[in-house]
């Protein structure tokens, strides 16, 4: 089991603009298997490559947290909404077109279930 | 009960503090895409893509997990050489020279004449040596391997809007180490 303090890279699933800002703050890596920590979406990108590359992020001992745009995460909202694992932390973000809704957010969404089953 | 209330109370914390700091970031995400697309207006559409990416590019910005007390400050500052901070090398400064041995050289008879006379090759080499490596200390007063700016993917020369865009995702980055998800503390319920 890969130790907390091995998983030190922020990965990034986003559209072009949200991937390139953030290799400009310096989150871009790419190992010696020539295997990025990032993936740019945009509307040639299949819905199996994005499931392929999320799920490959949240294996990777490597990764402390992955940021994702929340339209992203909303082509694979199942498979979003299934992750519970404490490492790596998916955070959903905002992209320059598509405003934060906290509606959608998987980790609030879980909060609100928790509160759900608590007042059953 | 009590414990189930503070819990709950907790909880409704964090959630507030989290939507609170989604917000933040979404501020500063903002202004970061108005400069990058500025930058875009200058240096060209193309030169922003995917295509411009470094296929080597290493990370200099770690995340780090809370139970250590290494902070994002601490990690980058540890990647990237401070010359500020660093450690003043042992020979001091870019033009510093061995002091010569005057009491030496006075006190002793005629070996430390001839031990004047050998010394000085001795020690202008050492001397040489010595200044060769205060130089060498002086320009990398560490060892630590200093990483090449992200920025430079894009452009030598990169204009303000662009320095702006990668202070503003940086401040991105900040916030979502400071973000302490909300649904972690559930676990322990």
């Amino acid at each position: 089991m890969a130790h907390q303090k091995d998983r030190s890279l922020i990965a990034v699933i986003g559209d072009e603009d949200t991937v390139t800002g953030l290799l400009l703050a310096g989150v871009g890596h790419v190992d010696s298997k020539q295997k990025p920590n990032f993936i740019v979406v945009d509307a040639k990108t299949t819905l199996s490559t994005l499931e392929d590359a999320f799920i490959e992020f949240t294996k990777r001992k490597d990764i402390g947290i992955i940021l994702i745009n929340q339209h992203v995460a909303d082509d694979i909202r199942s498979l979003v909404d299934e992750y519970h694992q404490a490492f790596p932390t998916v955070l959903e973000i905002p992209s320059k077109d598509h405003p934060y809704d906290p509606a959608k957010d998987s980790v609030l969404k879980r909060v609100q279930k928790l509160f759900g089953d608590d007042q059953r | 009960m009590a414990d189930n209330g503070s819990t709950l109370g907790e909880t409704l914390d964090k959630v507030d503090t989290y939507l609170r700091l989604q917000s933040e970031i979404a501020q500063e995400l903002r202004k970061g895409f108005m400069h990058l697309a500025e930058a875009k207006y200058v240096l060209g559409p193309d030169t922003l893509s995917q295509f411009s990416y470094d296929r080597r590019m290493q990370a200099s910005v770690f995340c780090s997990s809370k139970s250590e007390d290494l902070d994002l400050d601490a990690a980058v500052r540890e990647i990237h050489l401070d010359p500020i901070h660093a450690e003043p090398s042992s020979m001091a400064g870019l033009r510093s020279r061995k002091p010569v041995r005057k009491e030496d050289s006075e006190g002793e008879g005629g070996d430390s004449s001839a031990d004047a006379i050998r010394q000085p090759g001795e020690d202008d080499a050492k001397d040489i040596d010595s200044n060769k490596m205060s130089d060498v200390a002086a320009a990398s007063p560490t060892l630590t391997f200093k990483k090449k700016d992200p920025i430079f993917m894009f452009s030598g020369f990169p204009p303000k809007s662009l320095r702006d865009a990668q202070s503003s995702f940086k401040r991105v980055l900040d916030i979502v180490q400071s973000v302490d998800l909300p649904s972690s503390s559930n676990d322990r319920m």
